[in-house]
């Protein structure tokens, strides 16, 4: 779409939770039989040491619930001021009803409060803040996001690709009006690329059945189910490299801004490699460009942005100009523009039992 | 970069210890993996503005035809 702006609207705080089960990437490549060197060269050039993962049935609708309790407490805000929940996540409990309807009723919110789920991987934090922002303008309400996605648990573990990459997560990002500010988005969708990320099997197009869950194995020697998530690395890596770049200088020409100008850009933790070829290719410093997500927990999906701004600031009252932007699933991208001046921004917070 | 240069660069991307030849069998290395395609994709496209495809490496059976990839013969 053309770049728009949301004026009078901002991010008030952000939270993050993360399982607290860890698993080691050398771990993971024992249990794949990858060589040593071989697993060198894949830690060194996708940045991977270790991941999250839920277990014993967490959901990210369960770590989306605690981000929630713990972003309210912490900007210590009334539920009654949120007009609307959105989710975003493709990890949901139920296909029906959606994860918000059921956050909805776990939060306690009012029944004035409406609420939908949003179907996006790892563009989706930036979608969600525009429906958001958008939402605001005629709400007059705050309106509460949560992005995550559990796809450790979609991927086959005997898939060579995909099953050392992902990490669960869930964040929650509150939303208000703001006078004075702007976020100036841009959202891309390249519908002809569908089947480079793709779950095939589980919906209305192709059902689950015994064939559905028969292990199958591919040229490169990955072994995956049609029930399992599919993640074609090539043609995602150079969907990623070419449209980024181009992306980010078209959304700063929209706003008059120039690469100088931003002082932070918080991008989908996808790979390490990804993201230092998109910084050459920008020729923006890797200082500016955090990337140390995908080293700590895995790649999050949706969670990855607002995971690395926690990782990342502080709630220290400095205003950063930020471009968030996030690429994947679909094929979709997005990027927004915004001065991030959060007043809640903890570190990501461990999920646990106690807060069930 | 030349053709060179190159070979040299394809030798440290694998973490290979001995430098490569043209004549060297893509299918013998098991170093000549998805990441390494990876790797390629990019180098190509920045240092010689090819925009080639996975499919393109996966059909290379030499560093020769690497090498005439990279318009480099």
């Amino acid at each position: 779409m053309a770049a728009v702006v949301v004026e009078g609207v901002g991010i008030e705080g952000i939270v993050t939770v993360v399982p607290p089960v860890t698993v080691l990437f050398k771990t993971d490549a024992k249990r794949l039989g990858i060589e040593a060197g071989q697993a060198q060269r894949i830690s060194e050039t996708v940045g991977l040491q270790e991941r999250r993962v839920v277990s014993n049935g967490v959901t990210a609708l369960d770590l989306g619930e605690l981000a929630c309790i713990e972003l309210i407490k912490g900007l210590n805000t009334k539920p009654t001021n949120i007009g609307f929940m959105i989710f975003v996540t493709q990890t949901p409990d139920h296909r029906q009803p959606c994860n918000a309807a059921i956050l909805h009723g776990r939060l306690g919110l009012d029944n004035s409060v409406g609420a939908l789920d949003v179907n996006l991987g790892c563009s989706g934090y930036i979608y969600g803040l525009y429906l958001a922002a958008t939402m605001i303008k005629s709400l007059g309400k705050d309106v509460l996001l949560v992005v995550g996605d559990t796809l450790s648990t979609q991927v086959n573990p005997l898939d060579r690709s995909a099953s050392i990459l992902f990490g669960d997560a869930a964040s929650a990002t509150l939303l208000s009006a703001r006078e004075n500010e702007k976020m100036y988005f841009d959202m891309c969708t390249d519908g002809a690329g569908f089947e480079s990320i793709i779950v095939p099997a589980g919906a209305a197009r192709m059902p689950s059945s015994y064939e559905t869950g028969v292990d199958r194995e591919d040229d490169e020697g990955n072994i995956r189910a049609l029930d399992d998530l599919k993640v074609v690395g090539g043609e995602v890596f150079n969907f990623a490299v070419r449209t980024e770049p181009k992306a980010i200088k078209q959304l700063l020409e929209f706003c008059e801004k120039s690469l100088e100008d931003v002082d932070m850009f918080f991008f989908h933790q996808a790979n390490k490699y990804i993201l230092r070829t998109i910084a050459k290719r920008l020729a923006v410093p890797s200082a500016k460009i955090p990337d140390s997500i995908i080293t700590k927990y895995g790649n999050q999906s949706s969670a990855s942005i607002p995971c690395t701004i926690n990782e990342s600031l502080d709630a220290d009252g400095q205003q950063r100009l930020s471009v968030l932007s996030g690429f994947g699933v679909g094929l979709s991208w997005a990027s927004v523009l915004c001065n991030l001046n959060l007043k809640y921004c903890p570190s990501p917070i461990n999920w646990s039992k106690t807060h069930e | 970069m030349n053709k060179q240069e190159f070979i040299l660069e394809l030798t440290e991307i694998m973490m290979l210890d001995d430098v490569l030849v043209e004549s060297t069998e893509l299918g013998s290395l098991s170093a000549y993996d998805s990441m390494t395609h990876l790797t390629l994709l990019s180098l190509f496209e920045d240092e010689f503005g090819k925009e080639i495809e996975t499919e393109d490496l996966k059909k290379a059976k030499t560093i020769a035809h690497l090498v005439s990839l990279a318009g480099l013969d």
